[in-house]
């Protein structure tokens, strides 16, 4: 795709994006069921390919911090009483700061190490909401959590919501694209590809990879906070496993290791679900199997499904063809990645 | 101090489930380095057709016996038709058998519903026993658990110890192209590795089923449970399970008892101090967790 083209596709998105509340029919439905939840959903499972495609570790445990962040804006708001200003910026720096420290310990280990680790700690968090009952009132959870006012406007209803949380996502999503520009990001792909020559260059490993986990963690906390409003509520089965997973399949299905592709996975994701219900009770078999295909068939989803159909398309029309670009395997753990270093054919 | 001799026993029987639990998790990963994220579900698995074979045939020891076949050959089929071309890629089996796990927990529930189950206990064990020197009286079954579990143990070691099988296994643990190499059918060996792997799990879901309700969720838990002790002893280290099992247990108990708001949590912090101290587990290897 020329340059000119992208940019014209870019501007189509963001219009279409903006516009996208105003021609839908049953914005309950479309809106809210879909778009919101896409939106907090996207984020979160940006946060799981952020870590795995620049860092090369795949995280079972961002629920964890969205759960912290959602039980703390819960537990301070509505059980404490405090403002909204106060109860999100104090749920935020705690979910970091339980970020950064589940990180001392969690990137240490790769590999299936780590998948294994955050995904004890995710499930730490989950038993513990059922024992830690003065600040998550166990089984029942806190509820109502009402949406804050923000400049006279209640982000209760639909549109300002999803405007809201819309901007949100495209600061994020710009923020963190940056970040794996920096040379901190840079760094971060070479300690995925090659940790021991990182750290023969001298670059501090651990830190760097601390700092990505406690970002992640920080945009995972983002992202409980909203859905904490989406929810109205929060109650110990959305930090469950089967939520978890669900967060990893969303990464899976948009093509983990691509930022963007986070949100198309929950767009896929969100339909494919909200769909499934209505025809049938065993929606999770469906998606489990849906999950299972695509990591047999083809483990960089939908983005990795779109390029290579984008390069046979390409390769037909004489003189468009525009070098490939190396596809990220995030999964296949023996293929060679060529992010930072230019391949040469 | 019986009721500290209680909780004991409790935590052991725990711990003796816990090891029932990973030693099959521990002998996959020890010889092929693929871990079996659906190892809960496959616990519940066994543990809901205990229930279903000791309702048909009234006999216990069948549900088990059925139970941890059946729940092997699940096991076996899902390995050799799923996971044994990406057996290289420790990472995407992981991933495929969480995916496993969803849908077989969905299914579970459409078959057996949302409700609570117990596999009904022999009745020869379902008797209070009380135990000679500390006079402590405990659930004879519980005991029977704690039995059975140092039982599969033995049975283990001298499986991998003192057999052919064993000699093989522990020489692909070590060098599995050389083993291979040697003439051996190393893909038959894990095959069947996989089929005994799963069928602890199977096994433990009937013992396990009888002592603790089965419900949806027990999976997780179970699964939780088997990393925590997975990680603690040392990642295809049995002994190193048998260990941390019986350390998991104890502590677990121990805190529902005396500071329950923070058992999860204090189990936990176990794993932790075990990482920080014994980054490899507690008889695991050191090369392997990088």
């Amino acid at each position: 795709m020329s340059r000119r083209w992208r940019a014209i596709a870019l501007v189509a998105l963001l219009l279409g994006l903006l516009v996208y509340p105003y021609v839908v029919p049953q914005p309950g439905f479309w809106v809210v069921g879909i778009g919101l939840r896409a939106l907090w959903l996207g984020l979160v499972a940006m946060s799981v390919s952020f870590l795995a495609g620049y860092v090369g570790l795949v995280s079972l445990g961002q629920l964890t911090f969205w759960g912290i962040a959602g039980y703390a804006v819960g537990y301070l708001a509505v059980l404490q009483g405090y403002s909204y200003g106060v109860a999100i910026l104090a749920a935020l720096v705690i979910a970091v700061v339980a970020a950064f420290l589940v990180g001392l310990i969690a990137v240490r280990v790769q590999g299936i190490f780590f998948v294994m680790l955050t995904l004890a700690i995710s499930q730490v968090l989950y038993f513990s909401t059922f024992q830690l009952t003065d600040v998550t009132r166990g089984f029942t959870g806190i509820a109502p959590i009402r949406a804050p006012d923000v400049m006279g406007v209640s982000l209760n209803a639909a549109r300002p919501m999803y405007y809201t949380v819309l901007f949100l996502c495209i600061i994020i999503f710009l923020g963190l694209r940056y970040l794996t520009r920096t040379p901190f990001g840079i760094a971060l792909q070479g300690i995925r590809d090659n940790p021991e020559r990182m750290k023969a260059l001298g670059y501090p490993v651990y830190r760097y990879t601390l700092g990505a986990f406690t970002i992640a963690g920080a945009v995972a906390a983002l992202s409980g906070v909203v859905a904490v409003f989406y929810h109205g509520q929060i109650v110990p089965d959305a930090v469950g496993l089967v939520r978890s997973i669900d967060v990893l399949v969303v990464a899976i299905i948009g093509g983990i290791g691509y930022l963007y592709g986070a949100f198309i996975g929950a767009v896929a994701f969100s339909i494919l679900q909200m769909f499934a219900q209505l025809f049938t009770d065993r929606y999770n078999t469906l998606i489990g199997l849906v999950f299972v295909a695509i990591l047999l068939f083809w483990p960089s989803g939908l983005v990795g499904l779109f390029q290579e159909v984008r390069d046979r398309v390409a390769r037909l029309i004489p003189g468009t063809a525009e070098p490939q670009r190396t596809r990220k395997a995030v999964l296949e753990e023996a293929a060679p990645q060529h992010d930072v270093v230019q391949q040469r054919d | 101090m019986r009721q500290v001799l209680t909780t004991a026993l409790n935590g052991l029987t725990l711990g003796a489930l816990y090891f029932l639990v990973t030693s099959g998790l521990t002998l996959i990963f020890g010889l092929m380095r693929v871990i079996n994220l659906a190892h809960g579900t496959l616990y519940l698995l066994g543990g809901y057709l205990g229930f279903s074979i000791v309702g048909r045939t009234g006999s216990w020891a069948f549900g088990a016996l059925g139970a941890a076949l059946a729940v092997g050959a699940v096991g076996a089929l899902v390995y050799s038709g799923m996971l044994r071309r990406f057996q290289h890629e420790e990472l995407r089996v992981a991933l495929i058998t969480i995916g496993l796990s969803v849908v077989g927990a969905d299914l579970m529930r459409a078959v057996y519903g949302s409700g609570n189950y117990r596999v009904p206990a022999p009745d020869q064990l379902r008797t209070a026993l009380t135990l000679p020197v500390v006079e402590v009286t405990y659930p004879g079954y519980r005991l029977f658990v704690l039995f059975s579990a140092i039982a599969v143990g033995l049975g283990l070691w001298l499986l991998l110890n003192k057999t052919r099988f064993g000699m093989v296994v522990r020489a692909g643990v070590d060098n599995r192209d050389m083993v291979s190499a040697m003439g051996i059918n190393v893909n038959l060996v894990f095959v069947a590795m996989f089929f005994l792997g799963t069928a602890l799990a199977g096994l433990a879901g009937v013992l396990g089923g009888s002592t603790f309700t089965l419900s949806p969720g027990v999976d997780n838990e179970f699964l939780l449970f088997s990393l925590v002790v997975l990680i603690i002893g040392g990642m295809g280290s049995v002994a190193g399970a048998a260990i941390a099992s019986v350390l998991v247990g104890l502590v677990f108990n121990f805190a529902i008892g005396y500071a329950a708001p923070l058992a999860t949590i204090l189990v936990f912090l176990l794993l932790i101090v075990v990482l920080v101290l014994r980054p490899e587990g507690l008889l695991g290897r050191r090369e392997r967790m990088a």
